[in-house]
């Protein structure tokens, strides 16, 4: 090792150490930037063997190798955490939608269906109490009306739930694209800034933050390629590969098993025209709601209207209203079934009203009574409603536990690939004052070998001062 | 592995944890607000199943209540009326027998007592056609103005009954038909026909001085009173099964209406505590987050 060596050895240390703190600064700067993961110098220390390697750059001697700067980020946390998101955003949007539903069709809200139906079937009594009194046999009909009006209402509120949801899809698929759109034009600026030789760490970080937000979306398979690149695909449609993205469209398209509701099959379909199938994240979540959810729905609220009305007319037409008519329906389902009305024979004519049984007198109450006995009655429309409204309770209690827990399960999947790659200022500080002293160190050592070559120049050859 | 604990995390985690008590704090107050434990059928699916089921029998009970009150009006009205008409046969009786035995009585006395009991005759009428906000209560099911026709003395009604139900399978008799209170119409012989055509006849027997018709009379008077007690003993017995009625189905209101409570409504004291321990859970996880979000190894190096 020639006389300057060492001097070159400790410029090095001072290089590598003030890099050190350039990149503890970088972290501290961004410790609260979402998606940053935590950088590291890598030193290494130059073997005299392979000096040549680096003798354009360190010249002769050993000293430090700082060229390496890493990014902390530990993949297979950071795929958990992704796919634990997918889940939980749609398990979430499972329980989203059921909660809906049970909002929509109540059950112990007062002046619910419940209490609807309830009064209805009471104010039987009170036309089997006065079937001579015109005013109660409005009453009843008012009743019969509400009751028609909020099943009515309920199917509406549901079709139009599945509106909200089939615009909220298109606003998802919307979203995806945009995604992948700066997914793709992450992923050219990445190829050449590698191609170039540079380290292009926060570019990684607001790719990688970018598939992560993909992921609570769509369930997307995610490719890290050697270079850098990404290669994304959903349900085999690529719609980002080499710096390139494809976005998804919303199809609409008619369904036979669906018009009966006057529902369409809405679909996701990528650039042939094929139908994807997403099973998850708020994309899959939403064309699940609207290929099963909402429908399921529909035709149980469509179920409890048409036995309603079956129930009720078969007794009514049994009867015979206080002018001798007979064999008339009280209710009246829509050819859109869905829809309740209170029958246009009746409506309007109080003295239709079936309060009496067949042949017996004017004012006899027995139909009145037995319509009434149909409310209490295990078959019966109000304890079938009941039912219904018992089997949705469950379903909306479990969804929503699911979704808790893997909410759960996504925070802690999120804050393990934190753990990995997140900064920790306590860390962060250490690592300075470690930097620090050996950059001190490192200037120290000039100074001495300056001492020594002062020596070497200055008083070789003398003798005494 | 050790877990590394990162600025970024722990702040999030922190926040975790005081949403988690945020929303205990908010769970508990919601309780207290609403005065409900189960606001929606999904706090608690079978406690709410119960809970409809309870509720819908409290609706059915307060209506078997509600046709309680009515049977009462009509069973009332029956009764007093039933009260009148035997008030009036017991007249027509007094005026028959004072008839038959007064051998003096002469043809303008006569007269007079004659128009007394054709005057009982047209109250007993008024009394059958007896009704309530415009329905005759004796005339069965039919839709006619009275029980009884004036001018034929014929019963109008028909032999349909009317009853009401006190519960899902209890039903009481509140109309009572005309026939079984005043008697068939004969109008053959109309001494044995119905109260009508026998007061009538009585009447015209009193006017005519027919000692052997007026006895006949006091004896149909007599049967028609029998007839008329049978029925005020039904009207009784239904009475006390309404009474009966009534006090089991307030009874059960209140039964329901507190296992409701029981399911529903939240235990005030206890809603209290638990805010209280969600509101100091709160406070700590808060209190903690504070201390160690400030410290940093910022503060001991200089």
């Amino acid at each position: 090792m020639g006389n300057f060596g060492g001097l070159q050895v400790a410029y090095t240390g001072l290089n590598a150490h003030h890099k050190r703190i350039d990149v503890i600064s970088e972290n501290i700067a961004n410790v609260n930037t979402e998606g940053y993961h935590r950088q590291r110098v890598e030193l290494r220390s130059i073997d005299q063997a392979s000096v040549g390697l680096f003798s354009g750059r360190v010249g002769a001697g050993g000293g430090v190798d700082y060229s390496q700067v890493t990014r902390l980020r530990n993949q297979i946390l950071s795929t958990a955490a992704r796919d634990q998101a997918n889940n939980a955003a749609t398990r979430t949007r499972q329980a989203d939608l059921l909660q809906r539903i049970e909002d929509i069709v109540g059950g112990l809200d007062p002046g619910g269906l419940h209490d609807k139906l309830t009064a209805l079937f009471n104010s039987f009594d009170d036309l089997a109490n006065a079937p001579e009194d015109s005013a109660i046999r409005e009453v009843v009909l008012r009743q019969a009306d509400n009751v028609a009006q909020a099943f009515t209402r309920t199917t509406a509120a549901i079709d139009q739930l599945r509106d909200q949801e089939h615009a909220s899809l298109v606003d998802t698929v919307r979203a995806v694209n945009a995604l992948t759109e700066q997914i793709a034009a992450d992923d050219v600026a990445l190829l050449s800034a590698v191609n170039s030789d540079a380290q292009p760490n926060s570019l990684l970080d607001g790719r990688d933050l970018k598939v992560a937000k993909l992921a609570k979306l769509i369930d997307a398979d995610v490719v890290e390629l050697p270079n850098g690149q990404t290669s994304i695909s959903v349900d085999g449609q690529l719609v980002v590969s080499a710096g390139k993205s494809t976005p998804l469209t919303v199809a609409v398209e008619n369904d036979p098993a669906l018009a009966p509701l006057g529902y369409d099959k809405i679909k996701v379909v990528g650039t042939t025209g094929r139908e994807l199938r997403i099973a998850s994240g708020e994309v899959g979540a939403s064309l699940d709601a609207l290929a099963n959810g909402i429908p399921e729905q529909r035709r149980a609220i469509d179920a409890l209207i048409a036995d309603l009305a079956d129930q009720v007319n078969t007794v009514h037409r049994g009867g015979q209203g206080a002018d001798g008519s007979t064999g008339l329906d009280l209710f009246r389902v829509g050819i859109n079934t869905g829809e309740l009305t209170v029958s246009t024979d009746v409506n309007g004519h109080p003295e239709k009203l079936a309060a009496a049984r067949l042949g017996a007198g004017a004012f006899d109450d027995g139909n009145a009574r037995a319509l009434a006995q149909l409310g209490e009655s295990t078959t019966g429309p109000v304890t079938v409603f009941s039912n219904a409204v018992g089997v949705l309770a469950a379903k909306v209690a479990s969804a929503t536990s699911v979704a808790d827990a893997a909410q759960v399960a996504s925070e802690q999947a999120t804050s393990l690939a934190q753990s990995a790659g997140g900064v920790s200022l306590d860390q962060e500080l250490t690592d300075l004052i470690t930097a620090q002293r050996a950059y001190e160190a490192s200037a120290r050592m000039i100074t001495a070998i300056d001492e020594m070559l002062q020596t070497l120049i200055h008083s070789t050859g003398r003798v005494g001062a | 592995m050790s877990v590394r604990i990162t600025d970024l995390g722990m702040m999030e985690s922190r926040m975790a944890w005081m949403r988690q008590g945020q929303s205990r704090v908010a769970a508990a107050e919601q309780e207290i607000a609403t005065g409900r434990r189960i606001n929606k059928p999904s706090d608690n699916p079978s406690e709410s199943a119960r809970l409809m089921r309870h509720d819908l029998r409290l609706q059915r009970v307060s209506q078997f209540a509600r046709n309680n009150d009515n049977a009462k009006l009509w069973v009332g009205t029956a009764d007093q009326a039933l009260q009148t008409g035997a008030t009036y046969l017991e007249r027509a009786r007094t005026l028959a027998v004072q008839a038959g035995n007064d051998t003096t009585l002469g043809a303008q006395e006569g007269r007079a007592i004659a128009a007394d009991v054709r005057s009982i005759a047209q109250g007993m009428m008024a009394m059958a056609n007896t009704k309530i906000s415009g329905r005759a209560i004796f005339a069965g099911t039919a839709d006619s103005d009275g029980a009884y026709d004036a001018t034929t003395l014929a019963y109008a009604g028909d032999d349909g009954q009317v009853t009401r139900a006190l519960d899902t399978d209890e039903t009481v008799v509140v109309g009572y038909h005309g026939p079984d209170i005043f008697g068939d119409a004969n109008p053959g012989d109309p001494m044995n026909g119905n109260v009508f055509e026998m007061l009538g006849a009585l009447a015209d027997a009193i006017e005519s001085g027919d000692n052997t018709q007026i006895r006949a009379g006091i004896e149909a008077v007599d049967t028609a009173m029998a007839r008329i007690g049978v029925v005020q003993g039904r009207v009784g017995a239904a009475s006390q099964q309404l009474d009966a009625a009534e006090t089991r189905q307030n009874a059960e209101k209140l039964n329901t209406e507190e296992h409701i409570s029981k399911i529903r409504d939240v235990d005030i004291a206890d809603a209290v505590i638990r805010l209280r321990s969600a509101e100091v859970s709160y406070e700590a996880t808060m209190s903690a987050t504070s201390r160690a979000l400030s410290r940093s190894l910022l503060d001991f190096i200089r």
